[in-house]
């Protein structure tokens, strides 16, 4: 599936899942179940559901991966095999290494007994060395930090103090490969923080992580790459950031991923005399060249365009360029925070739309949108388009940012009644790069203002 | 023939397991407060105690060739106890265990081996209580009394196989474990723990005594330790009770091989 491990050889691979099928049996009752387990000629009481129906990928050594997925995609039972909990009913699957999984909250503990009685538990079952067991049982404490209740029964333990014990339980087996499935949502902010810090230095020294996430956020920091299940199938293995777009794009899209590169050089001979159409002041002659330039994008020729966005939406629409100033001026490389943003955009229609939408957001490198919206939120109504023209808007914006990169998202939408539609949406298109400031720090830079407004009021 | 190997393999790999898992078991039968350990002797002491009192006592019972009855019943209910308790126990080990059993790589197949050997503990310290009893009533120490390892082994392989069998079977329908209560009342009647079957049985129902593995057990103990008699002398039942034990075996693992994939999605 991943070109470059094809090639690479078998000892580079920590996990090779070639052409895995997992049928699950579906009883009517569990007598049914014990009535087909055990009937002297294997009667059939069940009828079949297929999880994973043939995927086939290899993971390298100190790779870490991300799974992406729509609720019963199978996710959950890929990594369930392998764990090892479950066996296919076709297909193989080979580990190399020691794995770790942490796959439910708490699996493997018993409510009944103490933390620490788990954990030296969990550790002879996972045949730790008994004299490695009392130093592993200091590492886990150490790490899990839920201090007094380390040996109190865990079913007085809250959920985040589950996780930590069990998080600190998995990491600490050294394991070649750690699987972690979406529970670690459960800690606190500092313990998130603590865990994926561990994940890294796990990264660093060469372990095979394997992520199930709902947040693509945390995928794009945490993996260098991803693979996106659907019904059962691998839809996409590649590049975090590519596999990314195409869940989006199964998300929220119609299915139909746009390409990249290739469509947005097509005709422009409707916008002949966009300028006419043209309210308010605008900034001269630049505008009206940006407006009217008919083949060559003049996004492409910009230092503001990245390269690595992401795109999806249903082709509907098009953003087929845009064109930023900052307080009127189009020649900028770096911003000093505080200027007025005005950002045009050529939306090319190919389809009638009755509700048109546009918006925008401001995104952090990490991921995170530090604000956005878009003209359905904020009630405003855009005239509806035709097919095949190509119709230009402009969005204003004020960010007061701090200093460091910004990526802004633009997008199209359509709404019918309650139902919204991406139809030409490009993450991180734009790259904004904002001068150090010696004001303030963070992402925004909010006025803020201090003075004393007396002198001593009480004295000792 | 290779499965067989294979399961042997596995229980001598997860021998650390099973001694981690017993521990465990005994641990939290004995610690936390002084009263549960307390009970865990007290209860079969009391019941001893109840014995002794409605048959020697209230019913002036005496043991056969004029044995006092509280060293013939006592000799007897140490093994039954352990019986009874080792099969009440066993059956929910599966359920028990599901935090074990549900999303990790367990091998739930090593239970069994866990409650025997969990429970072997609480055997010695009750076989130590009756030698006791046994001393007091001027029974001298024997050569015999080495025979019990033995009938404590064809107990434990008599309970293997039903362990397997209906811990599986729990999983599935949970009302089993009260139903192996109430067989449990009706077995303990039909073993000579608190009767004597020598005279006593009609011809009839020999053949149920005969059949009874943990009636054969039951009289080993008491042979060795009261008696004195060598486990030789009773070959043909005891070569019988070994066979039964073996066939349970035979099916309980099988019966467990086959539903153990299961039990993840039931539990």
């Amino acid at each position: 599936m991943n070109p470059e491990s094809v090639a690479c050889r078998e000892s580079d691979l920590a996990i090779s899942v070639a052409d895995v099928y997992k049928t699950y049996k579906l009883y009517p009752s569990h007598q049914d179940r014990l009535k087909e387990a055990l009937h002297p000629f294997r009667k059939r009481y069940h009828r079949e559901f297929s999880a994973l129906s043939g995927i086939s990928f290899d993971i390298r050594k100190g790779e870490s991966v991300g799974i992406l997925g729509r609720n019963g995609a199978g996710k959950s039972t890929l990594l369930q095999l392998i764990a090892g909990v479950l066996t296919p009913t076709s297909g193989t699957i080979s580990v190399n290494g020691r794995v770790a999984a942490l796959l439910e909250l708490g699996a493997g503990f018993n409510p009944d007994l103490t933390g620490r009685e788990n954990v030296i538990l969990a550790s002879t079952i996972q045949g730790v060395a008994e004299d490695a067991i009392p130093d592993r049982v200091a590492a886990i404490e150490e790490f899990a930090d839920v201090g007094v209740f380390f040996d109190q029964p865990m079913k007085v333990y809250s959920s985040g103090m589950y996780a930590r014990v069990a998080f600190a339980n998995a990491i600490n087996v050294n394991p070649d490969i750690l699987i972690v499935d979406e529970i670690l949502g459960v800690g606190d902010a500092k313990f998130q923080e603590k865990c994926y810090s561990k994940i890294r230095s796990l990264r660093e020294q060469g372990v095979c992580i394997l992520f199930v996430s709902h947040s693509t956020e945390v995928v794009q920091r945490n993996c260098e790459s991803a693979i996106l299940l659907e019904s059962g199938n691998v839809v996409k293995y590649g590049p975090a950031d590519a596999v990314i777009a195409i869940y989006h794009d199964l998300l929220y899209g119609s299915g139909a991923t746009l390409k990249n590169n290739g469509k947005n050089s097509e005709s422009h001979n409707k916008i002949a005399s966009a300028s006419s159409f043209l309210t308010g002041n605008l900034p001269g002659s630049e505008l009206v060249n940006f407006l009217q330039n008919g083949a060559e994008p003049w996004y492409q020729r910009s230092g503001l365009y990245n390269p690595n966005e992401r795109r999806f939406g249903n082709g509907d629409a098009e953003i087929v360029d845009f064109f930023v100033t900052a307080d009127g001026h189009a020649n900028f490389d770096v911003l000093s925070g505080n200027e007025s943003l005005a950002i045009y955009i050529k939306v090319k229609f190919n389809k009638h739309i009755a509700q048109p939408e546009i918006g925008w957001a401001v995104v952090s490198p990490e991921g995170i949108v530090l604000s956005g919206s878009n003209t359905a939120m904020t009630k405003v109504t855009l005239p509806q388009t035709v097919s095949g023209e190509i119709r230009a808007y402009e969005i204003k914006l004020q960010p007061t940012l701090c200093g460091g990169d910004f990526f802004l998202n633009l997008g199209v939408g359509e709404r019918v009644g309650k139902t919204w539609t991406f139809l030409d949406n490009r993450r991180a298109i734009i790259h904004l790069t904002v001068a150090h400031q010696e004001s303030a720090s963070g992402f925004f830079n909010i006025p803020f203002k201090c003075k004393p407004i007396s002198d001593s009021i009480q004295h000792e | 023939m290779n499965a067989v190997i294979r399961f042997l393999i596995g229980l001598y790999q997860g021998r650390r397991t099973i001694r981690a898992l017993a521990r465990r078991d005994v641990l939290s039968r004995y610690s936390g407060t002084l009263f549960r350990s307390a009970w865990e002797l007290a209860n079969p002491a009391l019941t001893l105690l109840v014995f002794w009192f409605v048959f020697s006592v209230a019913l002036k019972a005496k043991g056969p060739d004029g044995i006092p009855f509280i060293l013939y019943f006592v000799t007897g209910y140490v093994p039954w106890l352990f019986f009874s308790e080792s099969l009440l126990r066993g059956t929910q080990g599966v359920v028990a265990h599901s935090f074990l059993v549900k999303k990790m790589v367990f091998p739930s197949e090593l239970l069994p081996f866990v409650y025997l050997s969990g429970g072997a503990l609480n055997h010695v310290v009750l076989l130590l209580l009756a030698a006791v009893v046994l001393l007091f009533n001027g029974v001298a120490v024997s050569w015999y009394w080495l025979q019990i390892p033995y009938y404590f082994l064809t107990l434990c392989a008599t309970l293997l196989g039903l362990q397997w069998l209906l811990s599986a079977l729990n999983v599935f329908s949970r009302d089993l474990g009260q139903g192996v209560g109430v067989v449990l009342n009706v077995w303990f009647w039909v073993t000579p723990v608190v009767w004597v079957a020598d005279g006593v049985v009609p011809a009839e129902y020999q053949w149920l005594m005969a059949a009874n593995p943990v009636g054969y057990v039951v009289e080993g103990y008491r042979g060795a330790l009261l008696y004195h008699k060598p486990f030789w002398i009773n070959w043909e039942q005891g070569f019988y009770v070994w066979a039964v034990a073996l066939v349970f075996a035979w099916i309980g693992a099988n019966v467990f091989r086959r539903l153990k994939p299961h039990f993840g999605d039931v539990l």
